[in-house]
C-alpha cells in the first residue's frame, strides 16, 4: 500500500484521542495488520514479477 | 459467533491479568463464567451454556503444568458421555475449543531444551485429546505470558488478540485478521465525532483495497502457478 506510512500517523493521532483503553487497544493493532498487509502485497508483488519475468518462459 | 469463557482461578478477585481480559470479553459480549463461584456444579445448567455456544475457551493460570483443580473437576462433572461422545449426545460436535492460558514464567522456557523442558503444546495434549475426542475443533492456544511484566503497547496488543480469539471465526490468516479489523473499526467509527470517523474512514477504505488487491494478486498467483505446472 501506497500510504501506509501515512496510515499509521493517522492510527496514532486517533489512538491518542480515544478514552477507552479497549479502543486505543484496537487502533494500535490495526497499525500492525496494515503493516502486515503492506508487507504481504510487497512479496505478492514482487513473486508477481518475478514469475511474469520468467525467461524460460520468453 | 458466542463464545463462553470458563475462567478456572481459586483467586480471581486478586488476578490483575484476568479483570484485564473482562474488559476483551465484555467488549466482544461474550459470555464470562467463573468457575470457582459455581460449586458444587449444576450440570443441567453447564451443559446448557456449552449448548448454547459456539467457541468455548478454558481460561486459567498454568498450575503445576496443567489448569487449577476448578477446571478439572468440572470436566469430570460436566462432560457426561451422553452429553458429549459423538455416538450419543454429541452436543459439542462442531463446536470450537480454545485456551487462555497465563504465565508466571517466561513462555519461551517451554521448550524442549529450555528450562522447562516441555512445550505448551505437549502439556496441554490432555485437553486436545478431549477436544478430539468430542468432535472439537482445536485452536491455537492463546499465552497471556507474564501479564504483570508487560508494557502498555504489549498490553494493548494482548487485548485486541484475546477479542479475535473470542470472536474471529478463523485465526492465524492475515485476511481474515483484516477483515475482522475492518468489522471492528465500522462500530467504533460509529460512536467517533465527524472528524475522527472521518479519518478513520479512510483507514477502513485502505484496508478495504488493501484486501481487494491480496485476493486479487492470490488469485493471479494461483494462475500462474497452475499454468507453470503444465
Amino acid at each position: 500500500m501506497e500510504n501506509t506510512t501515512w496510515l499509521i500517523d493517522v492510527l496514532k493521532e486517533l489512538q491518542s484521542q480515544q478514552p477507552k483503553f479497549v479502543d486505543q487497544a484496537l487502533l494500535a493493532d490495526t497499525a500492525v495488520v496494515v503493516t502486515a498487509l503492506d508487507q504481504r502485497l510487497t512479496e505478492l508483488n514482487g513473486e508477481l514479477d518475478g514469475r511474469t519475468w520468467n525467461p524460460a518462459n520468453w | 459467533m458466542k463464545t463462553l469463557i470458563l475462567v478456572a482461578h481459586p483467586r480471581i478477585e486478586d488476578s490483575y491479568s484476568q479483570q484485564f481480559l473482562k474488559h476483551g470479553a465484555l467488549a466482544e459480549a461474550a459470555t464470562w463464567h467463573v468457575l470457582d463461584d459455581h460449586q458444587p456444579y449444576d450440570i443441567d445448567h453447564e451443559q446448557a451454556l456449552l449448548r448454547a455456544h459456539d467457541r468455548i475457551i478454558f481460561q486459567f493460570p498454568l498450575y503445576w503444568y496443567s489448569a487449577p483443580a476448578s477446571l478439572k473437576a468440572w470436566q469430570d462433572a460436566v462432560l457426561t458421555r451422553q452429553f458429549a461422545y459423538p455416538s450419543l449426545g454429541g452436543a459439542l460436535v462442531g463446536k470450537d475449543l480454545g485456551l487462555a492460558i497465563s504465565l508466571g514464567l517466561p513462555e519461551k522456557n517451554y521448550a524442549v531444551g529450555r528450562p522447562e523442558q516441555f512445550s505448551l503444546d505437549q502439556l496441554t495434549a490432555p485437553f486436545q485429546a478431549v477436544a478430539n475426542k468430542v468432535g472439537m475443533r482445536f485452536l491455537p492456544t492463546f499465552i497471556i505470558d507474564r501479564f504483570g511484566s508487560q508494557t502498555a503497547p504489549q498490553k494493548q496488543h494482548l487485548l485486541t488478540r484475546y477479542r479475535r480469539l473470542i470472536s474471529q471465526p478463523t485465526l492465524g490468516h492475515l485476511a481474515n485478521d483484516v477483515d475482522w479489523t475492518v468489522s471492528r473499526l465500522q462500530v467504533l467509527q460509529s460512536q467517533l465525532p465527524a472528524d475522527q470517523a472521518q479519518r478513520l474512514g479512510f483507514v477502513i477504505e485502505a484496508l478495504e483495497t488493501g484486501q481487494q488487491d491480496l485476493s486479487d494478486l492470490t488469485t493471479t498467483l494461483a494462475m500462474i502457478r497452475d499454468a507453470e505446472d503444465q
